[in-house]
């Protein structure tokens, strides 16, 4: 499992369920970690720094060899859409749980990606195949496909290197911070032109293929509700995904697996606008964070799937053995804190209660008296609900919430109890800009009532006069002394 | 009877108690009064019982202060007794002296100004770092940083003594 946190978490329980021995690797900030207890056997990899550790190629292929593993799962993120990781197990003999090297690296460029589907008649933003040379040809472009306009980094992703145009005088500027952004963020100043959808939503469609040239999808997930880009809450099946929009996303879904030879899971993404045209934006080749509220609501288990294909097995699925039932809506837990513009609240979990009752998930990565290292992506956990109707997921999605808590570090969860809250958001009714836009609105937390405010002062009171008097007792000091402090903070001033 | 404040937010709120019996609180809290039925039911989790209406409320430990959970909310909460009342008076010196402390643990990866240095309000004084993001550390008053707690470097604990700004 080369991964760590929820995502290798996820995957050790498929393995376990089908019998399968697992191996984690794990950085000197994730010694004891969640995965690391969960796993049959542990192997450290580094220090704390990813780059030092989990995205350092030849180390995980070293304990993969001294653990004698068969296979190696990526997750996502890390080295999971790494076309030289893919290469270098398939060189040591060992299984890649994914698609290959090759489909890896032709899905990672979005200009040869594009290019392959366009071959294939995938509907497609209108806008370049070819990274603009120069500024006049960029100028001719987007005049003849008309403003506004986005210029996107090559080999960007991660809402990085993205920039909206809106008239010919902001070309210049534009298309130079974007190149020297894509250079710094991905080593690449190569940029394309699209045309910007406006009010646009983002669905992915899941796809399930093998070796043997079959291949299937699993249906769309909601993914517009992002925060800069990055995904906060998905849905399945989409709002407003008819049956007949389905079967057409699925199908231009499959022709790009054809189009990159693509066999594993993996998704498709598609823009789709206010009138319920779609274009094809990307192709992650990997497992998605968001993939529960599939599984969920077509009770297939893609990561079991995902180890069956690689161990060269047929799809055991039809097409038409995929039936969605119900409705799952994922909330990404986050230790970060929404009241201080969602910056990264990493520390010790010292108290943590998971929902649970019918229709709820919770892929966790973490435990009580866990401390989230500083290092790495906050999320902590996912949260899934499901239930016969949207309606009904979305209220078990609010009473989880409600029974989940995280005690001493924050967490965006009274961020997901307001979002559940807006009606538009109940309706279905949003486009990808729907978060910033409430947000630059919002004027503070959401209010709660008096009673419910004092209540919680008094508890803090009964709970401070409680650890006072087991201090007054103990000789252990309440905090740290102010002395030790400033011995500490004198020593790191010489 | 025990007398604390309670400080949220720019709000300072003073709160009395007395336990009636070993289940029952009355409680002044501001201007308004209670009488709860209460019950610790694990350390750090109450519940209350409030003219038949029931909640719960999850109190940790947030650095020098509470992370208080109600109805789906995290509510940061200092409680200040006569002795931590006390201890912040020293450590303060006197009440021009504002000490500017981590908000979260990470790693100070810039210091922008030095001691000494003069700084306006909301001017930031160092840059810590978690999770690949960066975050300023503003200044809470016009002033003068008296004196710097921390170096490019090193990391920082939640609560941690970043600066002093007179």
């Amino acid at each position: 499992m080369a991964n760590r946190g929820e995502i290798a978490v996820r995957v050790i329980r498929a393995c376990r369920e089908m019998g399968i021995g697992t191996v984690a690797v794990y950085s000197d900030a994730d010694h004891g970690a969640l995965h690391v207890r969960m796993a049959d056997e542990a192997f450290p990899v580094g220090p704390a720094p990813s780059r030092e550790s989990y995205l350092v190629i030849d180390r995980i292929i070293d304990v993969a060899r001294k653990a004698k593993a068969e296979a190696v799962h990526p997750g996502y993120g890390f080295l999971a859409e790494n076309a030289a990781f893919a290469e270098a197990c398939r060189n040591a003999g060992i299984t890649f749980i994914g698609p290959s090297a090759e489909s890896i690296a032709l899905m990672g460029s979005k200009v040869e990606a594009r290019r392959a589907a366009s071959k294939y008649e995938v509907p497609m933003v209108p806008g370049t195949l070819d990274p603009v040379e120069s500024e006049d040809e960029a100028r001719r472009i987007a005049k003849s496909i008309g403003f506004p306009i986005m210029l996107k980094a090559s080999g960007g992703g991660g809402g990085k290197g993205l920039r909206l145009v809106r008239s010919d005088e902001e070309m210049e500027s534009a298309l130079r911070n974007t190149r020297s952004e894509a250079l710094a963020a991905f080593g690449d100043s190569a940029v394309y032109i699209e045309k910007f959808v406006e009010q646009p939503r983002h669905v992915e469609i899941q796809i399930l293929a093998d070796q043997h040239g079959n291949a299937i999808h699993l249906g769309e997930r909601e993914c517009t509700i992002q925060r800069r880009h990055q995904k906060v809450i998905e849905e399945c099946p989409s709002p407003v995904v008819t049956a007949d929009l389905r079967r057409r996303m699925g199908e231009a879904a499959l022709k790009v697996v054809r189009a990159a030879n693509y066999y594993n899971a993996g998704t498709v993404e598609f823009l789709v606008d206010k009138n319920l045209q779609f274009f094809f934006l990307e192709m992650n080749t990997r497992l998605q964070v968001e993939h529960p509220v599939t599984e969920m609501v077509t009770g297939i288990d893609i990561v079991k799937q995902q180890i069956r294909v690689a161990h060269g097995e047929k799809l055991s699925l039809k097409q038409d053995d995929v039936v969605m039932r119900g409705s799952a809506i994922e909330c990404r837990i986050y230790a970060e804190d929404p009241e201080n513009n969602f910056f990264p609240s990493p520390g010790k979990i010292s108290l943590l209660r998971t929902p649970s009752g019918p229709g709820i998930r919770d892929d966790g990565g973490v435990y009580e008296g866990w401390t989230v290292p500083i290092d790495y992506d906050p999320l902590i956990s996912k949260l899934v609900a499901w239930g016969s109707t949207r309606d009904e997921a979305l209220r078990r999605m609010q009473r989880a919430l409600r029974e989940y808590h995280v005690g001493g570090i924050k967490t965006n969860i009274p961020f997901f109890m307001e979002i559940l809250e807006q009606p538009d958001f109940q309706k279905g009714s949003f486009d990808t800009g729907f978060i910033d836009r409430w947000l630059q609105n919002r004027t503070g937390a959401h209010p709660i009532s008096d009673s419910e405010r004092d209540l919680a002062l008094l508890a803090a009171v009964l709970h401070h006069t409680s650890r006072s008097a087991e201090s007054s007792e103990s000789p252990a000091p309440l905090a740290a002394s102010p002395w030790k402090n400033a011995a500490r903070t004198g020593g790191l001033r010489r | 009877m025990t007398k604390n404040t309670a400080i949220i937010g720019d709000e300072r709120i003073e709160i009395v108690h007395d336990r009636n019996e070993s289940n029952s609180v009355h409680a002044r809290i501001g201007d308004r009064t209670y009488d709860v039925r209460t019950l610790s039911v694990e350390p750090g989790v109450f519940w209350f019982n409030l003219d038949g209406r029931s909640v719960e409320v999850v109190v940790t430990v947030f650095g020098d202060r509470y992370l208080v959970s109600v109805g789906g909310q995290q509510l940061p909460v200092e409680i200040l007794d006569a002795r931590t009342a006390l201890k912040k008076a020293t450590q303060h010196g006197h009440d021009g002296l504002i000490e500017v402390r981590a908000p979260m643990p990470g790693k100070v990866v810039k210091i922008l100004l030095t001691e000494g240095a003069e700084v306006n309000a909301n001017q930031g004084i160092l840059v810590v770092e978690a999770m690949k993001m960066q975050n300023e550390i503003k200044s809470p008053k016009k002033g003068v940083i008296r004196r710097l707690g921390v170096t490019e470097g090193v990391a920082v604990n939640l609560g941690d003594l970043l600066a002093s700004v007179e």
